[in-house]
């Protein structure tokens, strides 16, 4: 015979939904584009070097202007970051977004690299190896029909250079 | 909290009195304790001091911002901004580099403008793109 729960089980048993609630809410929630969630499943891809999972947010056309480099078309941008990723580990954190509903997004973001070899003619800047190198940096995405049209970086601040 | 549409309103109203250089109006749309960081680093504190940079600043050049795009969500608003600088006097001095007098600087930058109780709290900027247009420079040398 089933008893019924005390008080104390049912808080515990509220208390574990309160946790699990977000994770589920994330993994339910439809992720339109524009939105902080689709966002961050886009960063959460290029952080874990996802390279199919992050360019399925590029549209083909895609323009992108980064610190590093100018570059058009969707394979283009995915071809430099394995070239990039090979010699550099990257971190990008979101600290601010803004979205301007499905077609733009305003995104401060804190970009971390770390050198896995020297890169003497690394573009904004000579690495050595082990060199840590952090900024702060305001990107302008543009997205159409679901995907990113054009990516926009401009440097904010250099938090070191150590 | 306003709705992102009125406070994209609003700051069409604050770069409008921007260009009109109507300071006393600009004090309006600051937080009290409101820090600028501009594009080359520059941090301003207080109200006053907001408005005496940008006297100076417009002392030497004239300026004219344009709004190319601008979207809030209540906390936040972002802009993407082009400004025309036109140097009035030489500006040896000048912020993003000296001036000579009839030279042009546009700088397309972007910006967050972090709100509090309504006020601007917190402006940060960083640059773009930046395009010098010297006296004397000619149109295929640019």
């Amino acid at each position: 015979m089933s008893r019924s729960p005390s008080r104390r089980e049912l808080l515990a048993a509220g208390g574990a939904m309160l946790t699990l609630g977000p994770a589920l809410a994330k993994a339910q929630a439809p992720q339109l584009p524009g939105t902080r969630p689709w966002f961050d499943a886009y960063l959460e891809a290029f952080n874990a070097r996802d390279y199919a999972g992050f360019s399925a947010f590029y549209a083909p056309g895609l323009r992108f202007f980064g610190q590093a480099a100018t570059l058009e078309g969707a394979a283009a941008v995915v071809d430099f970051y394995r070239k990039v990723h090979a010699r550099i580990d990257e971190k990008v954190e979101l600290l601010t977004f803004v979205s301007g509903g499905s077609a733009r997004i305003a995104a401060e973001l804190r970009t971390t690299l770390v050198a896995r070899e020297d890169w003497p003619d690394f573009p904004t800047g000579a690495l050595i190896r082990g060199q840590r190198r952090q900024s702060l940096n305001f990107a302008m995405y543009d997205i159409e029909d679901g995907r990113f049209v054009r990516i926009r970086s401009a440097r904010f601040r250099r938090l070191d250079d150590g | 909290m306003a709705e992102p549409q009125a406070e994209v309103a609003r700051f069409r109203d604050y770069i409008a009195a921007f260009n009109r250089h109507d300071y006393a109006a600009l004090i309006g749309y600051y937080h009290p304790d409101i820090v600028l960081v501009i594009g080359n680093g520059t941090q301003l504190e207080g109200r006053q001091a907001i408005v005496d940079f940008y006297s100076e600043v417009n002392d030497a050049t004239t300026r004219e911002i344009e709004i190319v795009q601008a979207f809030a969500d209540g906390e936040v608003l972002a802009a993407e901004l082009r400004s025309e600088f036109l140097a009035l006097r030489d500006a040896p001095d000048f912020t993003s580099g000296p001036m000579a007098r009839g030279d042009r600087l546009f700088i397309n930058s972007f910006a967050l403008y972090d709100l509090r109780d309504g006020l601007y709290a917190r402006i940060r900027a960083a640059v773009f793109r930046r395009e010098w247009r010297r006296v004397g420079q000619s149109e295929a040398a640019r």
